[in-house]
């Protein structure tokens, strides 16, 4: 194992858990999650010469994550989980002894309910905790983008969320 | 329901893990390994996520892209053997020595008008810095040799990524030939004009002579351009799409050839079977020496260097090239003072759009970002470590060592108040601690093997310095703020690697 592929390993290692909950939030599926933490973990270390000394490097693999979703979904958007979530959310219910997991489930396909780009930007806003323009920044778009989809996500996942939001703050 | 809300029931789900941890990491480390040597041409870089790393059918391709060049030759190909012990030289030294003289020994050597010449560029320094022209345009050239014992084997296990793949028996030893042609739709045909999906956008073709002999060097060539340019259709591909439509042009300036590869497979081992070929192969041998042009180059770079770093570095502070392997990263140079030496490397770039005072560590995910104000601005300094062993193999460590922070990097950065002001970025980096190795050989993994010797040297070749960094932060304010610092790093940074600067870019 060479020093490089060490030092990758000890990155990857310390940022994967977060990386796969930012994946998950976005596709909605454990299993794709790791697929795309797989491809991003594939192109960072490709590079990782240059990417070592990145003095932040972990905003820098969230952003290769958050584009390689995209990537993904631009090609195999019928094979995404967009549908299937909901079949998620039965799954996560049957599994689950209480109503916590249904509620999640609820989550996952409002989520899903948004599209790709919305979806990210409302997890790199809510999630990651980005500012408009670090959100910006790593979807390659227009702060003003970022501005009107925050806006029509937040309304749809509020419409979609509340009876269950609702019932879960009782 | 409001924002925190949002927050809120978005954490929740994150954080219930799944329970399905396959090892992500290991299989990236192993595609990368394995793709590496064949997938550099900026046509792979497209590859994106769904890449398909079956093997593909073994299929033979006969003759070559140039009908009118010249038959292989019937001797024995005029590679090297890898004999000499490895010279005292650094790694700067030899990729140097080889962007220097490798044309100069190739371009006798090719067939009539075709030449060799520098890229110029930084990303593929240096091995890959050169470019094959032609009568009809420009291929990347990334020729490499290397002792057949340290051979990877990639080709010899097939395609990894697709493209048609064959090898054969010439003088010596035997050919393996990878073709790949990256069409529009290779990743993922979105936005494409009607019927151009396929259209064939850049090649990336690879020949590896492997001899016969134990002790030969096997020689691997790498080319790859553009080939066309897409078209796209008239509207973008949904109404999702963001930005600019049709995309703009982001590969005006690489190789290109209309008409594909330069150099057929046949033309590769006429080549190699020239006899001046031998001094390709022991230029490329990373054992071999390096010439005394290129050690005068090396000196005179370092000269420069202290010169321009006198008049702002503290006083018992030297900076020079790196002599291991870190060339190539934004830290190449050593800082040595009176107690040990540090990794060094910095930069400079403008503030940040709308910077505002204070916003320091504000963005930052590092574990410990510390900031501190100045006069005209503030000092950002973020801290991370390394564990005992960084490969996660605690095992290997003595009890209870796990956890010990043996190396350390710092970054400084210095952010001025001044909307037009620069911002001065150092980053340094050091062993200052050993590494715990455990008393007893471990009992499984690479190490039990008991031809290797345990325990590991328990530094590991990177400047030590037991006190951590050599710069203060006070004194990197100090620095920062010299008059003349922003000429005085781009001085020092074009002496390290005359052929640029390194870039970042994530689709590498």
């Amino acid at each position: 194992m060479t020093e490089a592929e060490e030092e990758f390993r000890e990155f990857a290692v310390a940022v994967q858990g977060h990386l796969r909950r930012s994946a998950y939030l976005l596709c909605g599926d454990w299993h794709l999650a790791e697929d795309i933490v797989q491809s991003a973990f594939v192109k960072i270390f490709r590079v990782w010469r240059r990417v070592r000394k990145v003095d932040n490097r972990l905003a820098y693999a969230r952003q290769v994550v958050y584009r390689c979703f995209l990537d993904l979904y631009r090609k195999e958007k019928k094979q995404l989980p967009t549908v299937p979530i909901a079949g998620l959310a039965d799954q996560v219910v049957a599994e689950s002894e209480g109503g916590d997991s249904s509620f999640d489930g609820m989550v996952l396909e409002a989520l899903a309910g948004l599209p790709p780009r919305a979806r990210a930007v409302i997890v790199l806003r809510f999630w990651e905790d980005m500012s408009v323009e670090q959100t910006a920044s790593v979807l390659g778009v227009t702060e003003g983008t970022v501005k009107s989809q925050t806006s029509r996500a937040v309304a749809q996942l509020r419409d979609r969320l509340a009876t269950a939001f609702d019932e879960q703050a009782r | 329901m409001d924002d925190d809300d949002v927050r809120r029931v978005l954490s929740r789900v994150a954080m219930k893990d799944g329970t399905h941890h396959r090892d992500i990491i290991g299989s990236a480390v192993d595609i990368v390994l394995r793709r590496r040597r064949r997938m550099r041409a900026y046509g792979a870089a497209a590859s994106g996520v769904a890449v398909a790393m079956g093997a593909s059918a073994v299929v033979w391709v006969g003759g070559g892209s140039a009908a009118t060049r010249p038959e292989p030759a019937t001797s024995s190909p005029a590679v090297s053997t890898s004999t000499q012990a490895p010279a005292k030289q650094s790694l700067w030294d030899k990729q140097h020595d080889i962007y220097n003289r490798l044309a100069g020994l190739v371009n006798p050597l090719l067939p009539s008008g075709l030449s060799l010449t520098q890229s110029q560029s930084a990303d593929l320094f240096p091995s890959g810095g050169f470019w094959l022209r032609g009568p009809s345009g420009t291929n990347s050239f990334d020729l490499s040799a290397v002792a057949k014992s340290n051979r990877n084997q990639a080709m010899e296990n097939g395609c990894v990524a697709g493209g048609v793949c064959s090898h054969r028996q010439v003088p010596g030893g035997t050919l393996y030939i990878s073709t790949k042609n990256f069409t529009a739709d290779y990743g993922g045909n979105s936005g494409y004009a009607p019927g151009t999906g396929k259209q064939v956008l850049s090649f990336s073709d690879e020949y590896e002579f492997v001899p016969s002999a134990d002790d030969g060097m096997a020689v691997d060539l790498m080319m790859s351009a553009e080939v066309s340019k897409e078209h796209y259709a008239a509207h973008p591909p949904s109404d999702d799409w963001q930005g600019q439509w049709p995309p703009p042009d982001v590969s005006t300036n690489g190789p290109r050839d209309a008409s594909g590869v330069l150099l057929s497979p046949d033309d590769f081992a006429t080549l190699i079977a020239k006899p001046g070929f031998a001094a390709v192969t022991t230029v490329l041998d990373q054992y071999s020496p390096v010439s005394a042009a290129t050690l005068a180059q090396h000196k005179a770079a370092d000269g420069t260097i202290e010169a321009a770093v006198k008049p702002v570095l503290p006083a018992g502070l030297t900076l020079s090239i790196a002599t291991d392997d870190r060339l190539g990263f934004d830290d190449a140079m050593t800082l040595t003072g009176p107690s040990g030496a540090n990794m060094f490397g910095w930069r400079t770039e403008p503030l940040p759009k709308n910077w505002r005072h204070g916003q320091a560590c504000s963005s930052h995910t590092q574990p410990k970002c510390t900031w501190k104000e100045v006069p005209g601005g503030e000092i950002e300094v973020t801290h991370s470590w390394l564990p005992g062993y960084i490969g996660g193999a605690t095992y290997l460590l003595a009890p209870g060592q796990a956890d010990t922070q043996t190396a350390g990097s710092d970054v400084y950065k210095y952010l001025p108040d001044d909307p037009n002001g620069t911002v001065v970025i150092v980053s340094t980096g050091e062993q200052y601690r050993d590494i715990p190795w455990a008393a007893e050989r471990p009992t499984t993994g690479a190490f039990a093997d008991p031809s290797r010797p345990w325990p590991p040297p328990a530094r590991s070749g990177v400047p030590f310095n037991a006190g951590g960094p050599l710069l203060s932060v006070d004194q990197f304010a100090a620095l920062a703020q010299k008059p003349g610092i922003t000429d005085v790093i781009q001085t020092v940074n074009t002496a390290v690697d005359k052929v640029g600067g390194v870039n970042v870019s994530i689709w590498g």
